[in-house]
């Protein structure tokens, strides 16, 4: 399931980057949604584990949050660098 | 100004406020202006209580405040009635601007710089010419290509450009006059619906009462700031005093009002996302702030007072890190969180939405209530894991899940909601002691009365007591990102069975102390980037000069003949200084404008700025004084002796802002996002730079749909207090004001069949409610570009709750910011009404 979420959030992250929206779109909140579902099972799986490697999954998945909610609502232009950089990051969880 | 003050003005204009019923203390000083003559105006939609009380009430359709304002400048500059002596000297009136700056008016509506791919602009055009200006605001630096700082350092190498005939077509002054050419009398009327002969008889009021002998004030509060225009609006005001010259004078100003608790105090210590204790810069998460050496190259300003950022800077990483913080760690400034975003209340409403929060603290607000679009609220709230509400009553945000909205229409089961909610009571004002920072900037003290019964604790305590859980629950980790909650000094003395933390030992520590001794500091020039001295937030230093030596607890007003200033009445930051930027108060040579209207003043004998208040200006330095350009000089030693307004680059009032803003340099008319009108003045709509996010749940309608004709606009009443809960809950409060209810005019009731009381149902692109209809003459239709728009009134302070309950208001208001403060439109949007009842039975608000 994890990576069901995961794979999909990236799909949508990858489609986010390939079209570069000057505005912000909904598709934002579709990668959000995926990638927060995507949290939700790590986090229970880290709930089920408790391993060192479940813990840092979860917060690097939290770091990609961070970063597209911030491309979501950014505060000037939307930041692409940032987003490519977490892109990399979400692909090494998936 | 202080609010007292208000009663040395010859003309107050009290606009985007109903003083008289929302602001009763602060109203007595207009209406001591008006008994020693001083003209009194109210520009408001309705005829309330501040209108009886005024000598003229100018009526204007919600949101059209810039037309109205920039009428008024029109006025000013077109029949040359400008202070000329003031705004020459202290403004940039007289500044020239690039040759490649492109006004609205050149654009219809829009400035250059714009990007219409993504509704930002850069400022690049706006500059001083051959300049980089830096903002005073926290974040100080212009979007502009190349190195902007590099352009700054210009101001330490000469003055700025100016032309001191203004006939250089790029000098302020002529740019002013072509952008505001088109705000005539006629189109102040078709725009806002306010005659000509009104809008005339202000604009005569406040240019009488202006000049070497006469000061007039603003007073504004939310009815100003809750537009996607906001800023530009109180920007209008801030031209028209700074061309009259009300700025730093007695009687002169633009006083803000606080309607809440302690709202001063919460943006100073702040609750605002991108800022840190007393307007210093939150680092982001760019490259620029990666360590504190990088953030303060990048965010330090070469000139005027904010040159000091580094010391309060590393004086609060002191304060909050203690002996952890060193310079070789760059005083723990990597455990300072970063931003990646807008994070304000509403792009984060909408994130809850989409699952990103897991839980939220709700402290002192009521959010179902009290922020717009009631329904997406209570969704985002249905996504958490817990929810915290603390407060001494029970609120709608607490029992969404219960009595919610969309419980009561069916949409969410409360066996659906997976979102555990923890109710704690709290403490009311008078069971905890504290402090409020409120209009004026002043700090009061107050003590506790009695304890809290049961288990209600004040809000200190909680915080306090959370913070020792959380650091004890990551004592013995390991983990870097822990560092931050171990490493942060939590070490509040307490007293009593319940362990109270002692919140003057929190105050003691906003004002900031000697590493080394651990005296108390007497003044934020006291403060130093290199260790020694800790502090909270430089503003308020000085508010606990000594251990046992509380300012904000004094209670001294100046008696009959005394100075007026009440410097002995509490704190008032910076430096107990009453009026800012008073240094204006006397003329470029340090001697008083006028007899009347003397405030500070340069005593040569001594050799130091004196006066009734304290000096807003470097104590020794002379009226003479100026910059010293073959030594490049930085911070204040490139401010000179006549340029009072010391938080600026070059000290000057900013009529034409270069930096700092994102929707242009001057204030432009434009429509509200929702209207049920065309923007008569340019073919741009609404605020090009808004932010807008729609998303189903937060649709918002084009301009002049007939599903929404009519103006729609929220206020708060007297008896009833903002969320509503803290007075709902009172018996006699409730008694006073005991349902929700409409405002409509007689002439829009006739049209719709609607009687007194009668049932009607308000819709929006968001959704619909259902009150009482209160037909009364004090709304009024508007005749708007030849056409009749109607508007109607509604408070906002109902809710499901309490004895006085009603539907809320803001169900009906959608979600889209201001772009500089993202703040909520509450006072401009557009509805539906019809006679009778919501089709779905038990109606949530009217107590049935």
């Amino acid at each position: 399931m994890a990576n069901d979420h995961g794979t999909q959030a990236l799909r949508l992250v990858d489609k986010l980057l390939a079209e570069r929206p000057d505005k912000v779109t909904h598709d934002f909140s579709a990668a959000t949604r995926c990638l927060t579902a995507f949290r939700d099972d790590l986090v229970e799986d880290w709930r089920a584990n408790r391993s060192e490697a479940a813990r840092e999954r979860m917060a690097k998945a939290n770091a990609v949050i961070s970063v597209i909610v911030g491309g979501h609502y950014p505060r000037g232009d939307i930041p692409w660098q940032h987003i490519l950089e977490a892109r990399k990051q979400l692909a090494t969880l998936v | 100004m202080a609010l007292w003050d208000l009663v040395n003005s010859d003309c107050v204009v009290v606009m985007g406020s109903n003083m008289a019923e929302n602001h009763p203390v602060a109203f007595r000083f207009v209406v001591e202006a008006a008994r020693r003559g001083g003209t009194v105006v109210h520009v408001d939609p309705r005829f309330t209580r501040t209108s009886a009380l005024a000598n003229i009430h100018a009526p204007i359709r919600s949101g059209t405040d810039i037309a109205f304002l920039g009428g008024v400048i029109r006025y000013i500059l077109e029949n040359d009635l400008w202070f000329r002596d003031f705004a020459m000297a202290y403004t940039n009136i007289a500044t020239i601007i690039e040759d490649g700056y492109g006004d609205a008016e050149d654009n219809d509506g829009i400035f250059s710089g714009f990007e219409v791919k993504n509704g930002n602009y850069k400022h690049d055009t706006w500059q001083y010419k051959g300049e980089v200006v830096a903002s005073s605001l926290a974040e100080h630096h212009p979007e502009v290509q190349g190195n902007a700082q590099e352009g700054e350092k210009e101001f330490t190498r000469h003055k700025p450009p100016r032309d001191e005939t203004l006939q250089h077509p790029n000098c302020v002054y002529q740019i002013m006059r072509r952008h505001f050419q088109r705000y005539t009398p006629e189109m102040v009327e078709r725009v806002t619906g306010c005659p000509q002969s009104v809008f005339l008889r202000v604009c005569e009021a406040l240019t009488k009462n202006s000049g070497r002998e006469r000061t007039g004030a603003f007073c504004y509060a939310v009815g100003w700031t809750h537009h996607s225009y906001g800023v530009q609006i109180i920007r209008a005001a801030t031209i028209v005093q700074g061309l009259l010259g009300n700025v730093g004078r007695p009687g002169g100003g633009i006083l803000a009002l606080r309607g809440h608790c302690s709202i001063q105090g919460s943006t100073d210590i702040p609750t605002l996302f991108n800022m840190l204790p007393t307007y210093l810069p939150q680092p982001t998460a760019s490259e620029s702030h990666a360590t504190l050496q990088e953030f303060l190259h990048a965010e330090t300003v070469p000139t005027g007072w904010w040159h000091n950022l580094p010391k309060y800077m590393v004086s609060l990483l002191k304060a909050w890190y203690g002996d952890a913080a060193t310079q070789n760690n760059g005083f723990c400034y990597e455990y300072v969180p970063k931003n990646t975003g807008d994070h304000s209340q509403l792009p984060m409403t909408l994130a809850m939405v989409d699952g990103v929060m897991k839980g939220q603290f709700i402290l002192g607000q009521n959010p179902v209530v009290g922020a717009v679009n009631s329904d997406l609220v209570e969704r985002g709230l249905s996504k958490l894991d817990w929810l915290v509400v603390r407060d001494f009553a029970m609120t709608e945000t607490a029992n969404f899940w219960q009595k919610g909205r969309l419980v009561q229409r069916g949409e969410l089961r409360p066996e659906d909601i997976q979102t555990e909610v923890f109710y704690l009571p709290s403490a009311m004002a008078a069971e905890k002691e504290g402090t409020m920072t409120n209009t004026t900037r002043l700090v009061q003290w107050h003590d506790k009365v009695c304890d809290p019964p049961g288990d209600c604790r004040s809000d200190l305590w909680f915080i306090y007591h959370l913070g020792k859980r959380l650091k004890q629950l990551y004592a013995d980790s390991t983990l870097p990102a822990d560092k931050p909650i171990q490493t942060l000094t939590w070490d509040y003395p307490t007293s009593g069975d319940i362990a109270e933390p002692d919140a003057a030992s929190v105050l003691r520590e906003v004002n900031g102390y000697g590493i080394a001794d651990g005296e108390q500091l007497q003044s934020f020039q006291q403060l130093k980037d290199d260790g020694s001295t800790a502090c909270g937030g430089w503003l308020y230093t000085g508010v606990f000069p000594g251990r046992h030596d509380n300012k904000s607890r004094s209670r001294t007003p100046d008696g009959p003949g005394g100075k007026g200033s009440h410097q002995g009445w509490a704190f008032a930051w910076p430096d107990n200084r009453r009026t800012l930027y008073n240094r204006a108060s006397a003329d470029p040579d340090g001697k008083p404008w006028s007899e009347r209207k003397k405030l500070v003043w340069w005593d040569a004998e001594q050799g130091e700025w004196t006066g009734t208040d304290t000096p807003d200006f470097e104590p020794g330095k002379p009226p003479q004084m100026r910059p010293d350009y073959s030594k490049h000089p930085t911070g204040m030693d490139a401010i000179g002796g006549d340029a009072p307004f010391i938080m600026e680059a070059d000290g000057k009032c900013m009529l034409f802002v270069p930096s700092g803003l994102k929707d242009g340099p001057l204030p432009t008319y434009y429509e509200p996002v929702e209207t049920p009108v065309r923007n008569v003045m340019y073919g741009q709509q609404s605020n090009p730079a808004v932010k807008l996010w729609p998303r189903p749940g937060n649709e918002i309608h084009a301009p002049e749909d007939p599903d929404y004709p009519y103006v729609f606009t929220t206020y708060r009443l007297t008896e009833l207090h903002c969320g509503g809960i803290t007075t709902r809950v009172m018996p006699h409060n409730a008694e006073l004001q005991p349902e929700a209810f409409v405002e409509i005019s007689p002439e829009l009731a006739s049209a719709h069949g609607i009687a007194n009381l009668d049932w009607v149902v308000l819709s929006s692109a968001r959704g619909e409610i259902e009150v009482k209809a209160l037909v009364t003459r004090r709304m009024r239709p508007f005749t708007v570009n030849g056409k009749t728009v109607h508007q109607v009134g509604m408070p906002w302070v109902f809710g499901w709750e309490g004895y006085a309950r009603g539907d809320i208001a803001n169900v009906l208001l959608g979600i889209f910011g201001d772009p500089n403060t993202s703040i909520h439109t509450t006072k401009a949007t557009t509805c539906n009404l019809r006679k009778g009842r919501l089709a779905h039975a038990g109606g949530i608000g009217h107590g049935q």
